[in-house]
């Protein structure tokens, strides 16, 4: 009798207060031997199960768009690394043309800023962009939220990952990040010889060394990318007058800088540059081989590289060993409905 | 009856004076237009010649603080705002006051300080939802008026001024201190008249980005705030 008074007690004290009993399923995000520490807290978005299969529902659905057209996947697409592949320029609702080119989403938890210009700073809220950016989905948070709450089964996912049914901006973008911070890649070829678990070709292995002399003060090793903007020598294109970081910054040292991209899966990351303008890696390679000085590059970038034309290969070569099959088929990562 | 159930009696029977010995204060936020009551869509003149509408009006304040004469402080429970002026259970602002003396100056922040700009998506005043956070370049709006002015060469003759910036060379939130007068009524006027008045509407009708220009008008939008 006294067992339930006490349990009829808490029972009615939790529904007085408006806590919801609710229970998650711990998804922690694997973090590969030797990497660097990732950027992203989780402990204010602690990765679950239940918060994962939300984020890809929204990732995938095309309600965050005005129009209901337009989803994440729209230009961010699985077997590309989540790139935009055979687009110079993202694509909006109504056929609207963006002005850069969809980055890959792969190793986010890595960054300290997003977009080609690294105008956000924190990846729970680099989803506000595409979503109310008028060339691409053109939708409110409010309205999107409105949506949502509206929804047959969204409430009931939202009350399951996050233990309330009211849905808010904060918990929509957090449900995003729970999908992306998990979007890793760090199974290609290349981490397989660096665990010893397989080897280079002798074309793979000259590509390395080059890769080592010529490339990768940029692009680091192991997330092929760095968290600073260069200049690499690309002309200005007249008609987008994309500045890149210093729209962001204002400073005039930064005309011209942007996003140093990681290299992973570049083998179907295609077209390369913030405007898309390099549709293979032959062509972005044949660009850093003959650069002028013209151009106020990365000090890196002063010297051209002159490689030769088997160099030039050997260099592909390389760069496919970064391709991650895993990754890029992962069905976890799929459309929860396709 | 159990240790537990008598500290669970005690507590909810207590919980209503656990506010015991402080008084409750109640600041209104009152929107204005040169002494009167702003109404939405209503035509105003500014000192500068300039015939102009207000269609938007939203504000953070942040770490409302009561002075008083004997040099104690006391803060807001509520460490961020957001007054709208299409709302108006945004425009109060409450303080449990423990202090008898009466306040001497209120001082609080006009916008958001850095920490909550780097710290990704955030709840209730501060969710993005309050169309307050830019998205191509993470950060508040401390502010934002919008209207029209038949001075403003733009699309629909718009006038847009979202305020914000919290690195070191595009810092715009600003810090006032306002004195209580004798007999306040504890009313915080904020009068856009006193913005107008500073800024001609010909020239300057559209800022949205963090820099100096916005940093000027959060120095001329200090001048809105006054207490009666």
């Amino acid at each position: 009798m006294k067992k339930r008074f006490y349990i009829l007690g808490i029972g009615t004290l939790l529904v007085l207060t408006g806590f919801v009993v609710y229970q998650t399923t711990p998804m922690p995000v694997q973090i590969p031997n030797l990497w660097p520490k990732p950027y992203y807290d989780f402990a204010h978005n602690t990765p679950t199960v239940e918060g994962f299969e939300l984020g890809r529902k929204l990732f995938y659905d095309p309600i965050l768009s005005r129009d209901s057209t337009i989803s994440c996947a729209s230009c961010h697409f699985q077997a590309t690394g989540f790139a935009h592949v055979d687009h110079e320029l993202s694509h909006g609702i109504e056929g609207k043309v963006g002005n850069r080119n969809a980055l890959a989403l792969q190793n986010l938890i890595w960054s300290d800023n997003f977009m080609w210009d690294g105008g956000v700073n924190h990846l729970d809220v680099q989803a506000l962009n595409p979503i109310t950016n008028p060339l691409e989905m053109d939708e409110t948070m409010g309205n999107v939220i409105r949506k949502l709450q509206q929804h047959k089964s969204y409430p009931e996912l939202f009350n399951k990952a996050f233990g309330t049914s009211k849905i808010t901006g904060q918990l929509l973008l957090k449900a995003l990040s729970q999908f992306v911070i998990q979007l890793n890649s760090c199974n290609a070829k290349y981490d397989k010889v660096m665990r010893k678990e397989a080897s280079f070709s002798v074309q793979e292995e000259n590509g390395y060394r080059l890769f080592t002399t010529h490339c990768s003060s940029c692009h680091q090793e192991p997330l092929f990318n760095s968290t600073s903007f260069e200049n690499n020598g690309l002309p200005l294109d007249p008609y987008l007058n994309d500045l890149g970081r210093m729209k962001i910054t204002g400073n005039p040292i930064d005309s011209l800088r942007f996003k140093i991209p990681s290299l992973r899966n570049c083998q179907f990351t295609a077209p390369y540059m913030h405007d898309g303008r390099f549709t293979s890696l032959t062509a972005v390679i044949k660009h850093y081989n003959e650069l002028t000085t013209q151009i106020k590059t990365s000090p890196s970038l002063q010297v051209p590289m002159q490689l030769s034309a088997n160099e030039r290969v050997d260099l592909v070569a390389f760069l496919k060993t970064l391709t991650d099959t895993e990754f890029l088929f992962n069905k976890t990562f799929a459309n929860p409905q396709p | 009856m159990s240790k537990i159930s008598i500290i669970v009696s005690l507590v909810i029977c207590f919980f209503p004076f656990l506010f015991f010995g402080q008084q409750k204060v109640n600041i209104t936020v009152q929107l204005d237009y040169n002494h009167q009551p702003l109404e939405f869509g209503k035509s105003y003149f500014s000192k500068q010649k300039d015939s102009l509408r207000v269609t938007q009006f939203k504000c953070y304040l942040s770490n409302v603080k009561l002075h008083f004469k004997d040099g104690s402080t006391q803060a807001i429970d509520k460490k961020y705002i957001l007054i709208a002026l299409d709302s108006a259970a945004t425009q109060k602002i409450d303080f449990y006051q423990s202090n008898p003396l009466l306040p001497d100056y209120l001082e609080c922040s006009i916008g958001i300080d850095s920490i909550p700009n780097t710290q990704g998506a955030l709840s209730n005043e501060l969710d993005v939802q309050n169309g307050m956070y830019w998205a191509w370049q993470s950060g508040f709006i401390n502010w934002k008026i919008e209207g029209t002015s038949s001075s403003c060469a733009t699309h629909k003759q718009h006038y847009t001024f979202h305020v914000g910036g919290y690195k070191a060379k595009q810092n715009a939130l600003r810090t006032i201190r306002l004195p209580f007068p004798q007999n306040a009524k504890n009313i915080l006027h904020i009068d856009l008249a006193a913005f107008f008045n500073e800024i001609s509407l010909k020239t300057t009708h559209t800022i949205q980005i963090p820099g100096d220009a916005a940093m000027l008008l959060a120095n001329l939008f200090t001048k809105s705030f006054w207490l009666e």
